[in-house]
């Protein structure tokens, strides 16, 4: 009986010390020390800091549908006096948003409800969305920031323009990009040698390493029945007419030969191919390296596709140069001699396979070919990859990350899949597009942005209409043969890479733009991407001139001023001394290259044009580093003046 | 000390609320017993043999404590929990983070649910082994499969309330089951679970309101006859 | 006890030590009312502190569990996303090993219905209320028909390959006719002869929900199949 008094006394004793240790646990928990710490730091810092209050502070973002503890311990996110406090107190750097207005969970995810360290960073089992690895960050802009460039999100833009430019949209959905165009396989067995076609199947960049074209890692086998496949498709598309070989092509004599060489040199400089073409990795941007063309496409193409590149590849960006005959023959000739692979890998053995058709239609369709290429014999896309629009809400516990080791979240798996693409498992498809450390983060961090989250209609930030201007009667023509829009903008369509025409008549006197045509030169002679000569006709310039003079005109930009001696005179003080353009501007052979040179300007531009182009760069040329001076229309109208006596 | 409780023992007060003196004479101690509403279920006098622990191994009082515990402890998360698809959820965070001895009342309820359904099972192994189902307990023994199957509800209605991936797709599994009732009854039976033919808020409710009103009160009247039978049987 | 006659009679005529009553014993009652006069002790304290004790010891060992393991609370369900395996909650991880094996119809609804059934109506069979050994009388008898049953059962889950029920089946099994082989009165086999069917089945059937179950929480994979705890616990 004793005894049991005594258990009796023992258990009641143990049961109020154990149910005592729940509310002690609460009562000293990590974020109490924390805001205890918190005002004992306050304490030390030279300005004037209210202490805070013991308790849990929360926010409810109401439109966002989250509640965010997270200030409970980073007291100090809105205090600029603990710019330089260790974390959890420091000052949140530069916020473009009102954090009161939007919490943190929404850029940053974690768990906003949790009030303990490792919890409110995510990273525990069983929280799908743990904390954003800073170096992702900017996928959070992605959310709900859909404009074509996101201010302040450099890598989020570039992981877009480069999601566009790899063509992803191939093979997997993805709202809001563009289908890139890519050459139709209709005739390629006329147009390539099966060498090269075995060596670019197996390593597209070892021919051309900017090429858009990924590789899929395939087999000696899949390469060789895959060429052989491609190589039965001689007929070239129905818009195509092959011409034969002018008879100086092919039976010159080598002194013949020699000369037309060295004509077809002088006549690819002239029209400045490498404007758009790099030769051996030199020169533009915008088309193929020609530094091998000879060894990849055969001679009859060639001429033919110089000729009418259209017709042979149907919306090939590549101008239509009027080459009379004979030139065409001297160029052909001279890049069938000059740009020859002599160091082209071997290719893999080859040992004809009965089957090959077959087996490589297999292979065509199993790594979705068609998804890019287009081939009359494989109608459709048949295997797409996943739809890739909301894949920033992917869940981890739907990633199998097979037997890799990397992080168990998904911008990780991502990048990891972007730069080792079959590496989770064999059956994986994805090719290798070859990308580089820093262009597959910035991928997946345009990926990671594409989430499925329930953003209110007025956060959204849409991207422009684009433009959908394309001219239309004999100009239109032109624009389309000359493709002029794969480098100008007109009324905003259009690349980029020259100058914005939609202005042009405005800008730029009728019979500047005529003698430009004769002789295009560049304004800025250190560019690469040069005019190229087209070699017009004098009827199609005056129809180009005729166009721009009705179309490309804004009425306000007509200003006039009275050219006087005196009014020179107070013009050139002000460019020389005032204003000291010369630092830029090259006049009479003396001054910078930055900008292009003034001379003859008088000749180029419009009087108005050069005075609303002082008095506001920007509102023209939103990227000009021209400097606004801020000049009063007497400055303006004293210096345009001066610019239009340089004649 | 002694002489203080009896005085207060004495007092109006004391003897309005409790009608016996201090339990040391056999008189008080019996009296303690049946002037008790908590203890009246009990005899005053029980054998010696069957106040050893090993004798019942205690799984019939461990299952009543256990139920104790968890109404109480099931009343207190009563007050944070609500029952929509839009929160629940969120209030087991809440629970966790924000709510004083939250995350203890819950991890309480939790394993206190797990361990009723272990012992309850348990408690009809006893009874079965030393034969205490033959007459005259027959029909508490019927009761008493029916306290079983009572307590695998209560454990399994509850098991949905949390929201997450586990309760989900553990109700899922255990509805799909029902599905297979032949002559078109199970899905009817499924329907009327869930009010729908999935998971969704309105599963949620219903299992809510089973968990928390139906299926306890059902429980508490079985047990009240099932310990008074104990008693009418000659039991503790 | 008389076996003349169905039941006796007896008087006591001290109402302190036992309330007076008068009863009628048949001799299949419960063994308590058979017995003689035990020694009693009072409810308060003996009983009630020892059942406080046991509920604060319980409460204790649930706080000391629940400071420790917190709640499983997995991610928020995801109507879209079938975890690999879906698991009912333990106590049906027996149910749902028999459905791998069983049509729905029988693993879902049949068994569990007939084993509730059974459970209830135990009590209400002869049989069960029988305490002799199963060898005690009609041995031979006894056996074919254990043997026929057993051979049945076994046949039945050979055919759905159910392994997981026909291993411990065997093994209940061999243990029953291991008495009827060697003959001995003492010790394990002595023990094991001199239980009743009733207890055989009962145990068989805890076996049997105690494999299944055991197999359902920790020996099953995605696409529920067989896998090693240590590799992982689903």
């Amino acid at each position: 009986m004793n005894n049991l008094r005594k258990y009796f006394a023992l258990a009641s004793v143990a049961l109020l010390i154990v149910l005592a240790v729940s509310p002690l646990k609460d009562y000293f928990s990590e974020w109490r020390s924390y805001q205890h710490q918190y005002n004992a730091l306050i304490e030390t810092l030279p300005q004037r800091v209210k202490p805070v209050p013991i308790g849990i502070k929360q926010q409810w973002v109401q439109k966002f549908d989250r509640v965010d503890r997270c200030e409970t311990c980073h007291l100090g996110i809105s205090e600029p006096a603990l710019k330089n406090a260790k974390e959890p107190f420091t000052t949140h750097p530069n916020i473009y948003h009102d954090i009161d207005e939007f919490g943190c969970t929404v850029c940053h995810d974690g768990q906003g409800a949790a009030t303990e360290y490792k919890e409110s960073i995510g990273k525990v089992k069983f929280w799908e969305s743990p904390i954003f690895p800073r170096d992702f960050m900017e996928a959070s802009c992605a959310k709900c920031h859909k404009e074509q460039n996101v201010p302040e999100a450099p890598i989020l833009n570039e992981g877009r323009a480069l999601i566009e430019h790899s063509n992803c949209v191939g093979c997997h959905k993805i709202d809001g990009y563009d289908k890139q165009w890519v050459p139709r396989l209709d005739g390629i067995g006329s147009k390539v040698n099966r060498t090269w076609l075995v060596n670019w199947l197996k390593n597209p960049k070892a021919y051309f390493p900017q090429t858009r074209m990924p590789n899929f890692l395939l087999s000696d086998d899949e390469a060789n029945n895959l060429a052989d496949f491609l190589m039965t498709f001689t007929t070239p598309p129905p818009t195509a007419v092959m011409e034969k070989l002018p008879a100086q092509l092919t039976s010159a004599s080598s002194d013949a030969k020699a000369k037309m060489i060295a004509l077809g040199s002088t006549k690819f400089s002239e029209a400045r191919c490498i404007s758009c073409h790099m030769i051996n990795g030199r020169g533009g941007y915008v088309a193929n390296d020609l530094g091998k063309v000879a060894s990849k496409v055969n001679e009859a193409w060639l001429y033919n596709y110089i000729a009418h590149p259209k017709q042979l590849s149907p919306d090939v960006e590549m101008p239509r140069f009027r080459f009379t005959k004979n030139d065409l023959a001297d160029v052909v000739a001279y890049m069938e001699d000059q740009f020859v692979d002599y160091d082209a890998p071997q290719p893999p053995p080859y040992t004809p396979d009965p089957a090959a058709y077959e087996k490589g239609l297999a292979t065509y369709k199993k790594y979705n070919c068609a998804g890019c290429h287009q081939l009359s014999a494989v109608p459709k896309a048949e295997e797409m990859g996943p739809e890739l629009t909301y894949v920033g809400s992917k869940k981890v516990y739907e990633i199998d990350f097979g037997s890799t080791t990397i992080d168990q979240n998904l911008p990780s798996y991502l990048k990891t899949k972007l730069l080792t693409p079959r590496v989770f498992t064999p059956a994986m498809k994805m090719p290798d597009f070859g990308f580089t450390d820093e262009q597959a983060r910035a991928v997946t961090v345009a990926l990671l942005g594409n989430t499925d989250e329930k953003i209110p209609a007025a956060y959204i930030v849409h991207p422009k209409p684009k433009s959908t201007f394309m001219p239309q009667g004999d100009f239109g023509k032109l624009v389309k043969s000359l493709s002029c829009m794969s480098c100008h903008v007109m009324n905003g369509n259009g690349r980029l890479v020259a100058t914005d025409l939609s202005m042009e008549a405005s800008e730029a006197q009728e019979k500047w733009i005529e003698g430009y045509f004769k002789v295009p030169y560049s304004l800025r002679p250190i560019l690469t991407e040069r005019m190229p000569n087209f070699f017009l006709s004098d009827a199609e310039i005056k129809t180009i001139t005729g166009y721009m003079e009705k179309v490309f005109v804004v009425d306000s930009i007509a200003h006039d001023v009275k050219i006087t001696p005196a009014a020179i005179a107070n013009g050139k003080g002000l460019f020389f001394e005032k204003y000291g353009c010369q630092s830029c501007h090259q006049v009479g052979g003396k001054g910078g290259y930055v900008g292009p040179p003034l001379d003859k300007l008088g000749t180029r531009l419009t009087q108005g044009w050069i005075f609303h182009w002082l008095k506001d760069p920007e509102a023209y040329r939103p990227n000009s580093i021209q400097p606004d001076y801020k000049l009063t229309d007497e400055d303006a109208e004293a210096l345009t003046a001066y610019l239009m006596s340089l004649k | 000390m002694k002489k203080a409780f009896e005085k207060l023992f004495r007092t109006q007060v004391w003897r309005s609320i409790f009608r016996h003196g201090l339990p040391l004479s056999n008189r008080t101690r019996a009296e303690a017993v049946f002037y008790n509403f908590f203890l009246h279920v009990h005899p005053t006098k029980v054998r010696k043999r069957s106040v050893k622990f090993t004798y019942t191994w205690g799984l019939g009082g461990l299952s009543l404590g256990l139920f104790i515990v968890l109404v109480f402890t099931g009343g207190l998360l009563m007050l944070y929990y609500r029952p929509s698809v839009a929160q629940a959820y969120w209030d087991m965070k809440d629970l966790q983070f924000v709510v004083s001895n939250g995350r203890f009342l819950r991890n309480m309820h939790r394993w206190a649910a797990h361990a009723m359904v272990a012992i309850v099972f348990l408690h009809m192994m006893r009874v079965f082994y030393t034969g205490s189902y033959r007459p005259p307990k027959e029909f508490n023994w019927v009761i008493g499969v029916f306290l079983l199957v009572t307590t695998i509800l209560l454990s399994y209605t509850g098991y949905l309330l949390p929201w997450d991936q586990l309760s989900f797709w553990g109700i899922s599994v255990g509805t799909n089951m029902v599905r297979a009732v032949p002559f078109g009854f199970g899905d009817t039976i499924s329907y009327l679970l869930l009010g729908g033919t999935m998971v969704g808020e309105n599963a949620l409710v219903r299992f809510y309101v089973l968990h928390c009103f139906i299926i306890p009160v059902a429980a508490v009247v079985l047990m009240a006859i099932h310990f008074w039978r104990v008693r009418k049987d000659g039991g503790v | 006890m008389t076996a003349e006659k169905d039941f006796r009679s007896e008087e006591s005529s001290n109402p302190k030590k036992v309330p007076k009553r008068v009863a009628f014993i048949k001799p299949r009652t419960a063994a308590r009312v058979k017995k003689e006069e035990e020694e009693m002790v009072m409810t308060v304290p003996n009983l009630v502190i020892r059942e406080i004790i046991a509920f604060e010891v319980m409460v204790i060992v649930l706080a000391l569990i629940s400071l420790t393991f917190n709640a499983p609370l997995e991610w928020i369900a995801n109507p879209q996303h079938t975890p690999n395996p879906a698991k009912a909650p333990w106590y049906f991880l027996g149910l749902q090993e028999l459905l791998h094996y069983f049509p729905p119809i029988v693993a879902g609804v049949i068994l569990p219905t007939l084993v509730v059934i059974a459970l209830i109506v135990i009590p209400y069979f002869p049989i069960n209320l029988k305490q002799e050994g199963l060898w005690k009388e009609h041995r031979k008898q006894t056996l074919s028909v254990l043997f026929t049953v057993v051979g049945i059962v076994s046949i039945i889950l050979l055919w759905f390959d159910v392994y997981a029920m026909l291993i411990p089946t065997l093994i209940v099994t061999a243990l029953m006719v291991v008495p009827y082989f060697l003959n001995k009165e003492t010790g394990i086999v002595g023990w094991l002869g001199s239980r009743p069917l009733s207890w055989w089945i009962m145990t068989w059937f805890i076996v049997i929900v105690v494999v299944l179950t055991t197999i359902g929480i920790l020996f099953r994979g995605p696409e529920w199949s067989w896998t090693w705890p240590w590799n992982e616990i689903y």
